[in-house]
């Protein structure tokens, strides 16, 4: 029971992870709560969906094809909602991004309707049972195909020569653009892989439970915020653990505690952990210089 | 056209002339429009602003004043709504009494609320509000017993004064919008004065707040409680006013729309947030005629405002008001010692 | 007698010693000035005294009570305020309500007469006014008073700030270096300016890296270098001691 619920966890974190990295590398780099990332997770979703189950294409076509329209949306969103509020106040930021939230919300319930829409099973399922505990190929596939994303964002990050451009931005861009980096290209590209990441738990999330809703990017997308804050926002490992971390507190108080609480748990956590750490368990003290 | 700017013009002169009597005109204008206006659906749009006005101008103390982005003001909402209807049907059926009780539990709450401010700041903050928001939704939802869960509750009495029912649209809409210029006349004493002074320092830069003998953490906590007692405040008038309430009514979703007419209004301006409120309240409604995209074009106001003008429709302006009046008295009585 | 006396007083930043068992004393009416090359520790000791850091180790007594663990808004409150080296006005708010701001401990209206406006608020809030604007006007920037305080110049920003610190009247008064980035002719003005608070029975203590400030004012001098106490003394005293000498020129290497 246990191990099926740390199973459970690791599946859904896993895929909260990745969305939280999302919100994670637009805080480190322009320190900026986007809140429109949700959504990028549902259109992903929903494109994937399009390609596959109106259009008739090729499945891994249509895979690329969403992944990659989520990135330009990304970037698209960073260029109109963002970049001339930059170094605006933290609410206009804030805002701006809640109208993003609201415009890509609307334009899926006008494109694909409100009601709920099955996701194409392009894996067929198949259960293996060991004793007590159900593991579905399908965990299996999301399960790698995550750890393959994180793994290549890490190399991206620490491995070449963009990724060392995205940290000294986020570090310090104005001393970055000195160095002859185009800044805002940069920026660009960190939202593009920031969508990207979304996008796919979003087609992770429909292939695994089978349908999607033009809402369904307002809680997953919460959640990952959540998961992201728990890790210590703008730290690309602590989110990674703060999405599996959510994940394990999700399902093992929904299987031993109450169902019903488990999303209100999740956030006492995060409160807790809070109050405890005020920058989440991995992020770095703000030292307050007078 | 010309004739109607003209018109305007002179309205406008006038008023700047005479103060008290445009200041008379209005209120009798005011008092005479439920009555001249007898559309009970436009009538009900305007006391749920009213309302809504009561929590712009409220959360405004945190995030305008004192600074603290709060994404959980529908909480407080929420509190004082179902805390006055259980109160009033369960307990002791008087409206003003289920009122002052929902305004000091919201309060208590709000202190619960500002104490993680004395140790989590800005973005973090925020987050906290928001699941602070998102907690007491599903205690909500799930403690049945006591709260009917997604169901709801139903047949919440209509206010009364003095054994008066207060039933008609039109003395609800006076009830209402008592109460906010109540609202708005003791957060305007607040906020030009020592605790509000106080609260911008704070926002403006806690360290040199503190050098000043600022206590910046009993200021925020406290903060943080006022402007919950009158989210309360508006919780109950809600409440007894649509008779029927449910969790529905107060998701996070509703906190962000709050702080986005506070924000929209001008953070830290009080006629800001009454604007805020009504053109974020009247915009899906003036925008039926393109029904299907009207909330379309709602989010793209909402960013095209926060690119053109991100200080929001009416900027904060801390220069007149008290002092300028001071000033002017004291100008004007130098002048009479002159002569 | 002494007005402050700092004993031992230590700071450590996780194993760096930027405050390393500091002491010594400020007398009422003096004016105690700490200088010391950069990075010798000065600012942090001021915080320290000022209460925004809390000491590692030592102790500090004002006028008689211990103020060891107080916080940085008690320690205004007994009578300490400050500027900063940076400076740090409220500077999306008027030149007026930022001196306003600084007569915070000096008013009595509760958050409930706050809220209310009672008749006494009303009126301790015209005094509250009257008492800014007089302040103003000891540092001539009362036709400045509705302008925001981040419209004004570099060295009305450093008038400002320190006629907010000296709001409240406080028996204390730190600055830290107050001239920084100050014309000469403006930084003689304040020289000026703090010699005639002495009459006022203020007592400063400041941070200064202009020595002919420094050798005008100061009745006494503490020397901090790598966040010790090398000297201390009348003016002229620090200037030809060797220690100081070495601490701003470094070691002589052939020395004769």
């Amino acid at each position: 029971m246990l191990f099926q619920q740390i199973l459970n966890g690791l599946t859904i974190g896993a895929v909260y992870a990745l969305v939280a990295l999302g919100y994670t590398l637009a805080y480190g780099i322009l320190g900026l709560i986007n809140f429109s990332h949700g959504e990028i997770y549902m259109m992903g979703a929903f494109i994937a969906f399009t390609c596959i189950s109106i259009f008739n294409w090729n499945i891994w076509l249509s895979l690329i094809l969403a992944v990659v329209i989520c990135g330009l949306i990304g970037i698209v969103v960073e260029i109109v909602a963002f970049r001339s509020i930059r170094h605006g106040a933290r609410s206009s930021q804030l805002i701006s991004a809640i109208g993003v939230s609201i415009v890509l919300q609307n334009i899926a319930m006008l494109t694909w309707s409100s009601r709920t829409q099955p996701f194409p099973q392009i894996i067929t399922t198949k259960i293996i049972k060991i004793n007590d505990i159900v593991i579905s190929n399908l965990q299996i596939y999301i399960l790698a195909t995550a750890v393959i994303l994180m793994v290549t964002l890490y190399l991206l990050l620490y491995k070449s020569r963009i990724g060392i451009a995205i940290r000294a931005t986020s570090q310090d861009p104005d001393t970055t653009s000195l160095m002859g980096i185009n800044v805002n290209k940069i920026i660009s590209i960190t939202f593009a892989v920031g969508s990207v990441l979304g996008a796919a738990a979003g087609i992770l999330m429909g292939l695994y439970y089978n349908s999607i809703v033009f809402n369904m990017g307002y809680t997953v997308g919460l959640k990952a915020f959540v998961a992201a804050i728990l890790g210590g926002i703008g730290n690309i490992p602590g989110t990674m653990l703060g999405g599996i971390l959510l994940g394990f507190v999700e399902s093992i108080s929904a299987g031993f505690i109450s169902s019903q609480y488990k999303d209100a748990l999740a956030f006492l956590i995060m409160i807790i952990v809070l109050l405890v750490k005020p920058t989440g368990i991995f992020g770095t003290k703000e030292v307050e210089k007078v | 056209m010309t004739i109607l700017r003209q018109l305007f013009n002179n309205i406008a002169l006038l008023t700047a002339k005479n103060k008290k009597l445009s200041m008379m005109l209005g209120i009798i204008l005011f008092v005479l429009f439920p009555f001249a206006l007898n559309n009970n659906y436009i009538l009900h749009i305007l006391i749920i602003v009213g309302i809504y006005m009561i929590l712009g101008v409220s959360l405004n103390i945190v995030t305008g004043i004192t600074g603290e982005l709060d994404l959980g003001h529908a909480a407080f909402f929420g509190i004082g709504a179902y805390i006055s209807s259980l109160f009033t049907m369960k307990i002791y059926n008087n409206f003003w009494l289920g009122l002052i009780i929902a305004a000091i539990v919201s309060f208590i709450f709000g202190i619960i609320l500002g104490i993680p401010s004395l140790r989590i700041r800005g973005d973090y903050l925020a987050i906290v509000t928001l699941g602070f928001s998102e907690i007491v939704r599903y205690v909500l939802l799930n403690w049945q017993d006591v709260t009917n869960g997604p169901m709801g509750i139903n047949r919440i009495p209509l206010p009364s004064i003095m054994g008066y029912r207060i039933g008609t649209k039109q003395a609800l809409f006076y009830l209402v919008y008592a109460l906010v210029i109540i609202t708005i006349i003791l957060v305007r004493n607040l906020s030009k004065s020592r605790f509000g002074r106080a609260l911008v320092a704070i926002r403006e830069n806690e360290i040199a707040a503190a050098a000043m003998g600022i206590n910046v953490g009993y200021y925020k906590v406290w903060s943080f409680a006022i402007s919950a007692a009158f989210a309360g405040v508006a919780g109950s008038l809600f409440a007894h006013y649509m008779s029927f309430i449910s969790p529905m009514n107060f998701t996070s979703n509703e906190s962000i729309l709050i702080l986005s007419m506070v924000v929209l209004g001008g953070k830290g301006s009080i006629i800001g947030s009454i604007l805020g409120v009504s053109v974020l309240m009247l915009l899906p409604e003036m925008l039926r005629f393109v029904s299907m995209y009207r909330m379309l074009i709602y989010g793209i106001a909402l960013i095209a405002m926060m690119i053109f003008k991100p200080k929001g429709i009416i900027p904060e302006n801390r220069m007149p008001g008290n002092y300028k009046k001071i000033s002017f008295i004291k100008a004007s009585k130098a002048q009479e010692h002159e002569v | 007698m002494e007005l402050l006396t700092v004993n031992n007083i230590c700071k450590y930043f996780s194993g760096l010693k930027a405050v390393d068992d500091v002491s010594f004393n400020v007398k009422k009416g003096e004016i105690v000035s700490i200088i010391g090359p950069n990075g010798a520790g000065k600012t942090t000791l001021f915080n320290v005294i000022s209460g925004h850091y809390t000491a590692t180790k030592g102790k500090k007594i004002f006028d008689g009570k211990d103020i060891t663990d107080l916080p940085a808004y008690k320690t205004a409150e007994v009578g300490i305020t400050r500027t900063f080296q940076n400076i740090r006005l409220f500077s999306n708010l008027t030149v007026l309500e930022n001196v306003m701001i600084g007569l915070h401990t000096k008013l009595k209206a509760s958050i409930l007469d706050s809220l209310l406006n009672i008749a006494k608020t009303k009126e301790e809030e015209v005094q509250c006014y009257d008492n800014a604007m007089e302040l103003l006007k000891q540092v001539n920037l009362e036709n400045k008073c509705m302008e925001y305080a981040n419209n004004l110049s570099y060295g009305e920003q450093r008038r400002l700030e320190i006629i907010r610190a000296l709001a409240s009247k406080p028996k204390l008064l730190m600055l830290d270096e107050p001239t920084a980035g100050m014309t000469m002719q403006e930084a003689m003005e304040l020289v000026q300016f703090i010699n005639h608070l002495k009459y006022e029975e203020i007592t400063i203590l400041l941070i200064e890296h202009n020595m002919r400030v420094v050798m005008d004012i100061s009745d006494r001098v503490v020397v901090l270098d790598h966040g010790v106490k090398i000297a201390e003394g009348k003016a002229h005293e620090i200037q030809s001691n060797e220690k100081v000498i070495e601490a701003y020129l470094g070691r002589r290497k052939n020395s004769a």
